[in-house]
């Protein structure tokens, strides 16, 4: 299966996050993949992603994110693939949500990805001797990563950047 | 349950006399829609993308600002097949879980702008035969219908879930069911082992024994017809169609107008439940104390509630009657249309339509009128506590008075001015309370 190099480190990450635990199915929700992602474009663990601000429905409030194109196309492949599944979920407080998980295809898929790829991503996301963080969300909304050993990192997901710019009015 | 692994719980052992060579099975309901709600379950089914399977799941997620959800590995799958805007979605969904099991129960599943659903399967076969037995199907039927409630709750928007609560209790719990319209379609019939010919078929199966089997799977027999590749029998709650069908068209306009009607006459149970619900809440208000008014009051106000939302239903069964009227003038004139006596059907239900209106009035006036008269009577029942509270407060008011007076005047004054002060300071303060009553 010839996948980019970017596609393997998602299906990758979406595999710390997700599988079978105690005879329940874990799920990653779309929110937190999406400031996974995000984070992983940041810190460098995705060369070729990159993201843009978009308009989404975040914990019932429609807000501007830094949603990645190339990771969504990515999951529509990898779910093309049946390496990833996709669920859609009702929630108590707000719309219907979505929620990925690696499958049973997509696990020994995982295990013949290269081990470089796979450093890249445990560096930022499954650091040696700390292991996978786990993905908080605040008051505010925002997502926090927070590690075992008590480091907080805060995914500034939801705070698009301003690009600097010179305009003069006109009329049609 | 999954067919494809022999799983069989009947206790009975069945008298199996008529058999239906591959049965097509189509189970049809009408659920609340209209353009909008039809175009958000599009969106939220991406259906526009033509998604790959979407696995969907009953399990509600109670705490959504967690990164994680944690399920039991039970979902089904949907995949959109077709989408034609404010028209129809179609959908292949896979009961189970796709990863477990190999999937057997695949149901297509078409949602309509005007609320018509239909789940359509061919049984292909049922413990390694083609020919399923009525007494076999009727639990098909069964199983599929409550599977597909299941399925269909986890695509449906919140209020269409909640009319549904409302208007079909618990249908959501194992054996409590929505109804639904079922028609099932064979190229064959088998008696006994024996083939009928077509010209035979009414012949026999209306006849008794066989008709009970018939009767399992449609309900009371209403009507039935028959031409040379095509015989029908029409049930209260479905149709039996044997042969060649050309009319799937019609059939299917049949079939939605039946579930529209079966859901206007749930609705219509559920709006004499409430008339009984006020009647009882009338009679309280009539003769019960304040405590219990206060309680109508809340159970008026709940009933209010799902009231305002079914009546909220009434402009999506406007609209499709619309839709049904529209298709209907496009294959008027059908034969297979006339022998099901659609015109008159149609017609009933638009009468039924406008007399359900009129009902919601009345239970609106109705409660309106029951919370007015409560309210008052609680206002009254204020009044009156207040007048009291009033008497009690000039009553001590006054007696602490007297005995300040009693305490404090023979100091000053002899004891006959003392009396009279302390008579005073009681007689004073009744007096000014009744000239404030009288204001």
């Amino acid at each position: 299966m010839d996948l980019a190099n970017d596609c393997k480190k998602l299906l990758y990450l979406v595999s710390l996050y997700t599988g079978d635990e105690n005879g329940k199915e874990k799920w990653i929700k779309n929110y937190a993949l999406w400031s996974l992602i995000y984070h992983g474009i940041v810190e460098k663990v995705f060369e070729n992603y990159d993201y843009t601000p978009v308009l989404v429905i975040w914990y019932g409030k429609l807000r501007v994110a830094n949603i990645s194109m190339e990771a969504k196309a990515h999951l529509f492949k990898l779910r093309n693939l049946n390496l990833i599944n996709k669920l859609r979920l009702a929630t108590s407080k707000y719309r219907y949500i979505t929620a990925y998980k690696i499958t049973r295809k997509g696990r020994e898929f995982v295990e013949n990805i290269e081990k470089e790829l796979r450093n890249s991503v445990d560096q930022v996301f499954n650091p040696p001797g700390i292991g996978v963080p786990d993905i908080v969300i605040d008051s505010k909304g925002n997502p926090v990563l927070v590690y075992s050993n008590g480091e907080k990192v805060e995914i500034k997901i939801l705070y698009p950047e301003d690009v600097a710019y010179v305009s003069r009015p006109i009329f049609l | 349950m999954n067919s494809g692994e022999t799983y069989v719980t009947i206790r009975d052992e069945l008298q199996q006399l008529v058999w239906l060579y591959k049965p097509r099975l189509f189970i049809y309901e009408w659920i609340p829609f209209d353009l909008n709600i039809f175009e958000e379950i599009a969106e939220e089914l991406e259906a526009k993308n033509r998604e790959k399977g979407i696995l969907i799941t009953d399990e509600v997620d109670n705490y959504p600002e967690k990164a994680i959800f944690l399920k039991s590995p039970v979902a089904s799958t949907v995949s959109v097949v077709e989408y034609r805007m404010n028209r129809l979605i179609r959908l292949e969904a896979f009961l189970g879980y796709p990863e477990v099991v190999e999937q057997v129960e695949k149901v297509g599943i078409e949602i309509r702008d005007y609320g018509g659903v239909i789940y359509g399967l061919e049984i292909e076969n049922v413990d390694g035969s083609e020919d399923v037995s009525l007494d076999k199907l009727a639990r098909i039927i069964f199983d599929v219908m409550e599977d597909t409630s299941r399925l269909m709750s986890s695509i449906l928007s919140l209020y269409q879930r909640r009319v549904l609560n409302i208007v079909y209790p618990e249908y959501k719990e194992e054996g409590f069911e929505r109804r639904k319209f079922i028609v099932v379609v064979a190229s064959k019939v088998k008696v006994l082992d024996k083939k009928l010919a077509m010209s035979d078929v009414l012949k026999i199966l209306l006849k008794e024994p066989y008709v009970n089997e018939i009767k399992q799977i449609i309900g009371p027999v209403i009507g039935f017809s028959q031409n040379d590749n095509l015989s029908v029998i029409n049930g209260s709650y479905g149709t039996l169609v044997i042969g060649d069908l050309n009319d799937k068209n019609a059939l299917s306009l049949y079939a939605s107008t039946k579930s529209l009607e079966m859901f206007l006459e749930d609705l219509l149970i559920n709006l004499w439940m409430v008339w009984e619900q006020l009647g009882e809440a009338r009679r309280i208000v009539t003769g019960g104390d304040v405590n219990e008014l206060k309680k109508v009051r809340v159970q008026l106000i709940n009933i209010l509630s799902d009231f305002t939302l079914l009546k909220s239903v009434m402009s999506s069964i406007s609209y499709t009657l619309n839709r049904i009227d529209n298709e209907y003038s496009t294959i008027k004139n059908i034969p297979f249309l006339e022998n099901l006596e659609f015109g008159k059907l149609f017609t009933a239900i638009k009468n039924r339509c406008r007399t359900i209106g009129d009902l919601f009035e009345s239970i609106e006036r109705e409660i309106d009128g029951l919370l007015m008269i409560i309210n008052t009577r609680i206002e009254e029942a204020l009044d009156r506590l207040n007048t009291l509270t009033f008497w009690l407060s000039i009553i001590f008011g006054s007696f602490g008075l007297g005995q300040l007076a009693v305490a404090i005047a023979p100091w000053f004054i002899g004891p006959v001015e003392s009396t009279i002060i302390t008579a005073l300071s009681i007689i004073i303060p009744v007096v000014l309370g009744l000239l404030y009553q009288k204001r």
